[in-house]
């Protein structure tokens, strides 16, 4: 009986595989074909013969593949909201030769509020999209976590996992539901004011729209910080007692009984190292999982914040109304939303990579 | 959240009807106080939330 079998019987024992496969199914979907090489399976292969997880090559080239197409289906709103401006051009001069100001103004606006109204249907597919992905991620935490602190428990690391174990999954939940109901909506409500911006010569609430997007930003970043400290600081504490209680029972067991002692101080050696192996196996499919998640929808925000930033630069010409200056900050806004996912999916990654990392790994 | 979706739209609505209401208005000498009284209007609605929190 060699290692390889040892391991796979051990992770047979703890894991349950069914749970596992359906997230990677429902991770399949999410990706577009992308998640369908990477199994639990497959990892352990990869693990067990040190071979490379990826195929860089393939992986850029999918990455490029996915960017390109997200960017040409996102083109058609670029091109409608380039028509309306043109429309409003073509009132403009027209308006001026007649001498009938009122009459192109209210023609102007109604063109304007046509830009805010496609702006924004195609700002709340996103903005769906980005509440998805972040629930999404909170169900595979949810999933991943208690599998991995149980193994942390198993590999001896005791203080860890009793102290870590609620502090964590109460962290991860609660991040989840502060981004969902305050700082995404917060982003949503700034995006409407710059569009409202566009409405008047005046501004009215640009500073407004620019204070909740930066506040909805820095409180992300402060609470990641507070967050990922606190539970670095805390690992590297209980790391260290629970590293005297496994040497202090090693050492007892082969000193303390005679004879047998130093075999049975060898097995539990070599359990304890497999279910290291099994912690840091699953962390790694854990990790895997988060980034395929967040991989396509962040693609497909910042295509969509390239191709807003876009129009807004070639709309410029063709209005002097304020629409490309709004068009522009809501790029921003999409910019901001994209950092706040990618912050979530991080703090999820640097938790599992805490976990992974108590006990040696 | 409810409610401060409903003070975004309370602002949009605002600043969309007086927008049209500026532009009907006749150029005459009272434009600009319109304007000025406008823009109180729109500080007003702004500072809803704050007024409402002392008033309580």
């Amino acid at each position: 009986m060699d290692y390889q079998q040892i391991l796979q019987e051990q992770m047979k024992e703890t894991l349950d595989a069914d749970a596992f496969d359906a997230l990677t199914k429902q991770v399949a979907e999410y990706s577009g074909g992308m998640a369908e090489d990477f199994s639990l399976d497959s990892i352990v292969e990869s693990a067990l013969n040190g071979e490379a997880l990826f195929d860089s090559q393939v992986l850029i080239e999918n990455l490029k593949l996915l960017f390109l197409y997200e960017v040409r289906s996102a083109l058609l709103l670029g091109v409608q909201i380039l028509t309306v401006c043109i429309a409003i051009g073509l009132l403009q001069s027209l308006g001026t030769s007649f001498g009938k100001k009122s009459l192109s103004s209210i023609g102007q606006l109604v063109c304007t509020m046509v830009i805010i109204g496609i702006a924004v249907s195609s700002f709340r597919l996103i903005y769906t999209l980005s509440l998805d992905t972040v629930s999404t991620m909170v169900n595979t935490m949810a999933l991943v976590m208690p599998v991995l602190l149980g193994i942390l428990v198993a590999t001896g690391s005791i203080a860890s996992g009793t102290i870590l174990h609620p502090m964590m999954l109460g962290a991860v939940t609660g991040f989840g539901v502060l981004i969902k109901t305050i700082i995404l909506p917060a982003l949503f409500a700034s995006t409407m004011l710059s569009l409202i911006n566009c409405l008047t010569e005046k501004n009215y609430v640009n500073q407004l729209s620019k204070l909740i997007r930066n506040a909805a930003v820095i409180v992300t970043g402060l609470i990641l910080a507070i967050l990922s400290g606190i539970f670095s600081v805390q690992g590297l504490l209980t790391d260290t007692s629970d590293g005297l209680l496994i040497n202090a029972a090693r050492y007892s067991l082969s000193t303390f009984i005679p004879i047998v002692g130093g075999f049975t101080a060898d097995t539990v050696e070599l359990f304890l190292r497999c279910m290291r192996s099994i912690k840091g196996i699953v962390g790694v499919f854990g990790i895997l999982m988060l980034v395929l998640l967040t991989l396509v929808p962040l693609l497909k925000m910042l295509a969509c914040a390239l191709i807003y930033k876009l129009t807004a630069a070639v709309t410029e010409p063709v209005t002097d109304s304020k629409i490309p200056a709004g068009l522009s900050d809501m790029g921003n806004c999409l910019i901001s939303m994209t950092a706040i996912v990618f912050f979530t999916a991080l703090l999820f990654i640097i938790f599992i990579s805490i976990i992974v990392g108590i006990g040696g790994g | 959240m409810e409610q401060v979706m409903n003070w975004i739209k309370d602002i949009f609505l605002m600043i969309l009807s007086l927008t049209f209401f500026e532009i009907l208005v006749p150029d005459s000498e009272m434009e600009k106080y319109l304007k000025l009284i406008f823009s109180l209007i729109i500080l007003l609605m702004i500072l809803d939330p704050v007024i409402r929190y002392i008033s309580d």
